[in-house]
């Protein structure tokens, strides 16, 4: 099947897809996609629901999973030696303060940096 | 297997990305210990000489009206076929919407591994060794592919572009499979409204997230960028909401930015913005959480409360300091 992703819209037109894939800056390519085809999604329209609990425990006494044989996986793969937290290569210079004194201090790198007329 | 490395080239209305420059320039200090050749694969239509500023060992082009604007459906079997045809050691390819259509699928469709989020490579003893984001860039995972070739995808802004510049001349070769009865058509390229402000353009960027609390909070912001004489941008969050359009989105599906200030406001870090305000030359973050990533990236920093900082900063610039 087609896969399109990183998608932010689909539209179905005469059993055809219409497929909005995000770029950077805004812009967005269109695609025409026969189906079926897999989509990618980016985001969408709506914030996501969560499911109440109570519905949830509900599903949960009648729901069955369904289990089945994954021996046809295959493909090489790769071994992770180690994980770690990422180092920083710095750490910003902190402004104590209340509000007007960080601002007095902003203030004063903007002049500093010429973006500020004064 | 070759020692060799093939990249994938991106590229978006005849202009290079420069994801493709910065694989190029790590992919030579690879291949120069495996003693291996860089091949950077360019598809297109009618852009050959797009090519000519890769500074790789061969730049390799397919020509084809189904490849003149990204087609993830064309460029996989172009590529599955390059890969299968020349068994390259590393296929490196960008961690971006274009790269992620096709990392995934290669790897199927090749049998080699695939990494991605890949933010670091290096070849230890002839083994390589590549770093990639887990987590959303809480943790780093140090990983080896399990047979001698592998498919990275590279996150952007990893690796330094001026490496990968250069002159190349370019070779231009017959697809290698066939693109006629492609099921994914390109129908247009949607660009953003204009009439817009330009924050690429922008000296001092004044820059909010979530941290803004609700969309009546804006105008806090607005009014410091009014101030300021300049305007405001934003974290994905923001336009997500429809707060502000998205020409004003800083980050890895927004716009890279290089201010000589950014104001990065109530904004936590995530590594997707990281990529598009990283090489502004000052950046002063102000964040409630002292914890926050976008703390390691910023030059200065605070913890106060940015809706009571940005109308005590507003003040001030108003009465000229």
């Amino acid at each position: 099947m087609p896969y399109v992703g990183v998608v932010t819209g689909v539209t179905i037109k005469d059993g055809t897809a219409i497929v909005h894939k995000e770029y950077s800056g805004g812009v967005m390519a269109e695609f025409e996609v026969a189906l079926p085809m897999v989509v990618g999604v980016q985001a969408a329209h709506q914030p996501p629901r969560y499911a109440p609990v109570s519905k949830i425990r509900q599903i949960a006494k009648t729901a069955r999973i369904e289990s089945f044989d994954g021996d046809g996986a295959s493909g090489a793969g790769s071994t992770v030696r180690r994980m770690f937290k990422p180092g920083s290569a710095g750490h910003a210079e902190m402004w104590d303060g209340d509000p007007d004194g960080v601002a007095e201090k902003i203030v004063g790198l903007l002049a500093e940096k010429g973006v500020l007329k004064r | 297997m070759s020692n060799d490395i093939l990249i994938l080239a991106e590229h978006l209305n005849g202009k290079l990305s420069d994801i493709t420059f910065e694989m190029t320039g790590r992919a030579k200090q690879l291949a120069a210990a495996w003693h291996g050749k860089t091949q950077v694969v360019l598809l297109g239509s009618g852009i050959q000489s797009v090519g000519e500023a890769i500074g790789a060992d061969a730049v390799l082009y397919v020509d084809g009206p189904a490849l003149a604007s990204f087609n993830p459906e064309a460029y996989a079997r172009v590529l599955t076929a390059l890969i299968k045809e020349r068994s390259p050691r590393l296929v490196m390819i960008g961690n971006t919407s274009m790269g992620m259509d096709l990392a995934a699928g290669l790897s199927v469709t090749t049998g080699l591994p695939l990494i991605a989020y890949v933010n670091g490579l290096a070849a230890e003893d002839g083994t390589l060794v590549a770093t990639s984001q887990i987590y959303g860039g809480k943790i780093q995972a140090e990983a080896v592919p399990d047979g001698q070739a592998c498919i990275v995808s590279c996150l952007a802004g990893a690796f330094s572009a001026d490496a990968g510049k250069g002159s190349t001349s370019v070779e231009q070769i017959a697809s290698p499979a066939a693109l006629d009865d492609l099921k994914v058509k390109f129908v247009r390229l949607i660009e953003p409204e204009r009439g817009d402000v330009d924050i690429t353009q922008q000296p001092i960027l004044v820059s909010i997230g979530r941290g803004i609390g609700g969309q009546e909070n804006i105008e806090l912001a607005q009014e410091l960028a009014d101030a300021l004489g300049t305007t405001v941008s934003s974290s994905r969050p923001i336009t997500d909401a429809g707060w502000l359009p998205k020409t004003r989105q800083v980050g890895k599906s927004g716009l890279t930015v290089k201010p000589k200030v950014y104001l990065a406001l109530g904004i936590s870090g995530a590594p997707e913005h990281l990529e598009g305000m990283r090489g502004a030359e000052t950046i002063v973050a102000v964040n409630v959480d002292p914890k926050a990533p976008i703390f390691d990236v910023a030059h200065f920093g605070a913890t106060c409360d940015i809706l009571d900082l940005m109308p005590a900063l507003t003040e001030r610039v108003k009465n000229g300091g």
